[in-house]
């Protein structure tokens, strides 16, 4: 039994780790997935290979592109986790407990946080098979070449794979001769001088993309680094097994912690991922789930509630707070953009859908390229027909691995003369704006007006206008724009309090002769008003939060 | 005669003759080239690229040699043994055949025309995607037009900031501005000799910091406009973006003392004046003018003329009355860059509907205009159906170097054409040839103001 310990250790964290990653951080591998381009292109590859570190980065890229489906990407996130814990954990027999806290310490500070980058993992985990490497050849005894010399070579590969940072660690692990500590800042400054003169002197000193704001310092690739060098040297020291266990259960509790630290922004990942793939239902279903509220997640949901025609019924059942949560205002951020580009592209506002994924695809912090951002310029240029400009981003997409057969598709459709045969871009085409308008980031309403009054159909733009007047609590407005007579079925929810609310407000008999009267709703806001008026602080308020005349009174 | 193994294997023999021209990029039928310049590598076009197993092309001059090349997704042809065939050729038969779906083509000849003018030997250019605010990657890089190797020197790792407006006077090295925005090193950043320094701007009298650059022949003094600028969007045009000025003045600073002088035509409260430059003897400035406009009333009106005033350098002082060269408006159109040819004759500008950002303006075309007779014509042999906007001179006048978005309407890349000053004709322009012909379409970026430079610069003589 005693035989088969080490494997079913293994083996538990693998599993473990795979369940998290699949079940409780796909939010985050979307994001990480859809904010690169991994490319099969020596442009791309000899960009990455202006650091020394950047075989490590490609490396490390061309793993992350397989997020894409979150299952392969949990196998392969979870592969790297447990590997690196084997790596560490040999050097002292296999001891559960550091295995257990290697893999957590990776997952800890290199997968649950939206910027912290796969390249920081895999370069530990070089390191690790580095310091294996080494371990297995000095245990074989081998004179030729010497110690000093192999860990010289040694050092300088993986300086070179991993970047100087890496190799340092690998360099302080194995040291047995001072000059050994030299190799890794000579790669670094033969970099500097022949490779790439202007990056500054720290980018080529770590490599490697530890974190996705390349000129902000982090600590969690020193808190790795220091990790791997106390584990190694915790033999020499009295009390080793103390010091062991303490670092280990310090390491446990630290990701625990932050695991539950990050649970809300793997919330908000996931509705972004969700949106990406058109998932309305699950969007709304989510939201009610929740009652923690953020503006992203208010947009998706709101985004959703339009999809799915609800948003006359539901859009107060959500917590909003105004004309934000369903148009964002204009920022430079690359999240915001995200959002922004789909809500555009589905009202079919198609150059702001083209700028925000242009905006997004630019505020990458470390300059990469943006799957989603590039796929979405070939959708809105495809939609625009401005075929030569899509065939540009395509070519790009076809470059990858992941995109390659939908870029293939569209391509077809193109050469065809097809791409009215694509539902999506047939929809999304007939509600463009027929007339060209100028508009600063800060006119959308305008826009959305226009869209209405061109085209009083496309119900999608006019519920987005009617939601936006009523969350800027402008109901004048809205009984500008509101036509009762579109809705044979019954007016939807909201519009009918609001328009009760109207009219109740302006003439209270002419209630009586509207036909379309929800008496149960007309009623509760008769007695949320005649609560507010005797007293706005009683508490019974809120068990009103339903009413619009709540978001009125209260955002 | 070279060739370059690659994946593709020509079966020449079994080609079909097709008598159309190449599916490839870029073509180069009637074009005019330099003797120096580096080889013009072909692809395939990306209609076809995901069809051809192989591009092949045989470049045959008139002595009967030939160089030739294939590969799967471009050409690359030896650089000597082009170079052989350009300086002792006056015309270069280009054949390409391509292998499409299993079938060989060989394509339409294309006739290229070798002129013994040499061309300046680097290119500085600015690098950036073609987009809104924001800006990722960038920066200032120098080609060689003899090899169509590229170097940096200087990209936004140094600053963290965005950077453009980089100018040199007479062509040198010795004399180089270069606007530095946000980021860590913000400002004008001056290179004299091996010394680099940042000019004091008196940003808070100026209302603004120093932006379009045009240096004197005496490499002393610049003229600057400053201008605060905001963009605006279109909701359905292909132009997507229009960037207008609030207001904008014009400045002629001494970067020795860092002082500035203006006067009433080129600052003033009812004027809008940009693009400022010298002309070559130093005498005139050159500028763009239009009307003070309430920028919240903007309208497809806005046009700018251009003008010019007498500027002497001895005493440092402007003219007082400007003369008007283009009056663009009364055409019912808008004129901007104006760039005088180094002998004085020509002024090459961009006409287009409205307007000053001419990048964005598909309807943007180059016109020139005779200085002695004063007559304009279109430079129909540099013009396309889509964007012809920024150009620069080389010193000898011979060659002139424009950005065009002509590829696919959103990505600039800089087109070179011959110029004959006796019958002020251009000759059919060619597009800049890089190493790898391919980074057009797989670097995402944009070439924005080319610049002829005659010494090539190294990454380290730009300190910050």
């Amino acid at each position: 039994m005693k035989q088969h310990i080490t494997p079913i250790t293994y083996c538990v964290i693998d599993i473990s780790l795979f369940l998290f990653f699949a079940f409780g951080n796909w939010g985050h591998m979307n994001y990480h997935e859809q904010l690169q381009m991994f490319s099969n292109t020596w442009s791309y590859i000899a960009g990455l290979l202006k650091y020394a570190g950047g075989v490590n980065d490609i490396f490390a890229r061309w793993l992350t592109q397989w997020y894409f489906n979150h299952w392969i990407g949990s196998i392969i996130a979870s592969f790297v986790c447990t590997l690196f814990a084997f790596c560490i954990a040999k050097t002292k027999k296999h001891n559960p407990i550091i295995a257990v806290s290697s893999a957590l310490l990776l997952l800890g500070l290199q997968f649950i946080h939206k910027d912290q980058m796969m390249a920081g993992a895999t370069a530990m985990l070089f390191v690790g098979i580095f310091i294996l490497i080494e371990n297995r050849l000095t245990a074989q005894k081998l004179q030729q070449p010497s110690d000093s010399i192999r860990r010289i070579i040694l050092s300088i590969i993986l300086s070179i794979i991993a970047g100087p940072y890496a190799a340092l660690i690998f360099v302080i692990c194995t040291i047995r001769k001072w000059y050994e500590i030299i190799p890794p800042f000579l790669v670094m400054i033969v970099y500097k001088i022949f490779v790439y003169y202007q990056a500054p002197l720290i980018a080529h000193f770590m490599g490697t993309e530890y974190f996705r704001y390349v000129t902000q310092f982090v600590w969690e690739p020193f808190g790795i680094g220091g990790f791997i060098i106390l584990i190694n040297y915790s033999d020499r020291i009295k009390w080793s097994k103390f010091i062991q266990w303490g670092l280990s259960l310090i390491v446990i509790c630290y990701t625990i912690y932050n695991i539950y630290d990050k649970r809300d922004e793997e919330l908000i990942l996931k509705f972004d991922k969700l949106a990406r793939f058109h998932k309305w239902e699950q969007i709304i279903e989510l939201s009610e789930k929740h009652s923690k509220k953020y503006k992203m997640i208010v947009m998706y949901t709101n985004l959703a509630l339009v999809h799915t025609e609800r948003i006359g019924n539901e859009l107060f059942k959500h917590n909003q707070f105004g004309v934000e949560g369903l148009i964002p205002n204009y920022d430079k951020g690359v999240d915001i953009n995200l959002v922004s580009s789909e809500i555009f592209y589905h009202l079919g506002m198609i150059n702001s859908a083209e700028r925000c994924a242009f905006e997004c695809q630019e505020a990458i912090p470390d300059d990469q390229k943006s799957v989603r951002a590039i796929k979405r310029l070939a959708q809105c240029n495809i939609i625009k027909e401005d075929y030569d400009v899509a065939r540009r981003y395509l070519a790009m997409l076809k470059e990858t691995y992941t995109y390659r057969r939908w870029a293939l598709q569209a391509e077809e459709y193109i050469n065809a003369n097809q791409t009215n045969g694509v539902m999506e871009w047939a929809t999304i085409r007939a509600r463009m704006p027929k007339n060209d308008n100028f508009y600063t980031v800060q006119q959308y309403d305008k826009v959305l007006m226009m869209l209405v009054k061109e085209a009083e159909s496309f119900k999608y733009a006019y519920d987005y206008l009617l939601s936006y007047v009523l969350l800027k609590k402008d109901v004048d407005q809205f009984m500008e724009i509101f036509r009762p007579q579109r809705y044979t079925k019954g007016i939807p929810r909201y519009y009918n309090e609001a328009y009760l609310y109207y009219v109740g407000s302006k003439n209270p008999e002419a209630l009586n002769n509207i036909s379309q009267m929800d008496r149960q709703l007309l009623s509760r806001m008769q007695e949320f008003i005649k609560i507010l008026k005797a007293n706005n602080n009683d508490p019974r308020i809120d068990n009103y939060k339903d009413l619009y005349l709540w978001y009125i009174a209260n955002r | 005669m070279s060739f370059i193994l690659a994946s593709c294997n020509p079966d020449l023999k079994n080609a079909v003759n097709s008598n159309d021209l190449p599916p490839v990029f870029p073509l180069v039928d009637s074009v005019v080239i330099p003797s120096n310049i580096a080889p013009i590598n072909i692809m395939p076009s990306l209609k076809i690229a995901e069809a051809c197993s192989c591009v092949h092309i045989c470049y045959t001059g008139n002595d009967g040699n030939s160089v030739v090349s294939y590969g799967k997704r471009a050409t690359d042809i030896d650089i000597d043994d082009w170079h052989k065939l350009t300086n002792n050729n006056n015309e270069i038969v280009a054949t390409v055949s391509m292998c499409i779906n299993g079938q060989w083509t060989k394509y339409k000849q294309q006739h290229i025309f070798v002129s013994q003018d040499k061309i300046e030997p680097y290119v500085v250019y600015r690098k950036i995607a073609p987009g809104y605010e924001t800006y990722g990657p960038l920066g200032i890089y120098q080609r060689s037009l003899e090899t169509g190797e590229e170097h940096v020197l200087i990209d936004r790792t140094q600053t963290n900031g965005c950077m453009n407006c980089h100018s040199f006077a007479s062509h040198k090295k010795d004399h180089m501005s270069l606007h530095l925005r946000a980021g860590s090193h913000p400002g004008t950043l001056i290179k004299e000799g091996n010394k680099c320094h940042f000019i004091n701007v008196p940003t808070e009298k100026l209302g603004g910091s120093y932006v379009y650059p045009s240096w004197h022949k005496d490499g002393r003094h610049i003229a600057f406009s400053t201008n605060n600028t905001q963009q605006i969007f279109h909701e359905l045009d292909k132009k997507r973006i229009e960037v207008i000025d609030h207001w904008s003045n014009l400045e002629i600073v001494d970067t020795q003392t860092e002082e500035y002088v203006t006067n009433d035509i080129l600052t003033n409260d009812s004027t809008f004046t940009t693009f400022p430059h010298f002309s070559p003897d130093g005498k005139w400035l050159y500028f763009c003018c239009a009307k003070a406009y309430d920028v919240r009333f903007y309208t497809k009106s806005l046009k700018y003329a251009i003008m010019r005033v007498r500027y002497d350098v001895e005493t440092n002082t402007i003219g007082n009355e400007a003369e008007v060269i283009i009056d663009a408006p009364a055409m019912g159109k808008t004129a901007t860059f104006p760039r005088i040819s180094p002998d004085g004759k020509y002024m090459v500008f961009c006409l287009a509907d409205y307007g000053q950002f001419t990048i964005w303006h598909p309807e943007s075309d180059l016109y020139i205009m005779n200085l002695e007779t004063r007559e304009i014509k279109e430079c129909k042999a540099l013009n396309s159906n889509n964007v012809e906007s920024y150009h620069s001179w080389s010193y000898d006048g011979k060659w002139l170097i424009f950005s065009s978005r002509r590829m696919d309407g959103q990505f600039t890349q800089p087109h070179i054409a011959h110029f004959d000053s006796e019958t002020g004709e251009f000759g059919k322009p060619f597009v800049m040839p890089l190493a790898r012909i391919r980074d057009y379409y797989e670097e995402y970026y944009s070439y924005n103001v080319p610049e002829f430079v005659l010494d090539e610069i190294s990454e380290r003589e730009i300190q910050l």
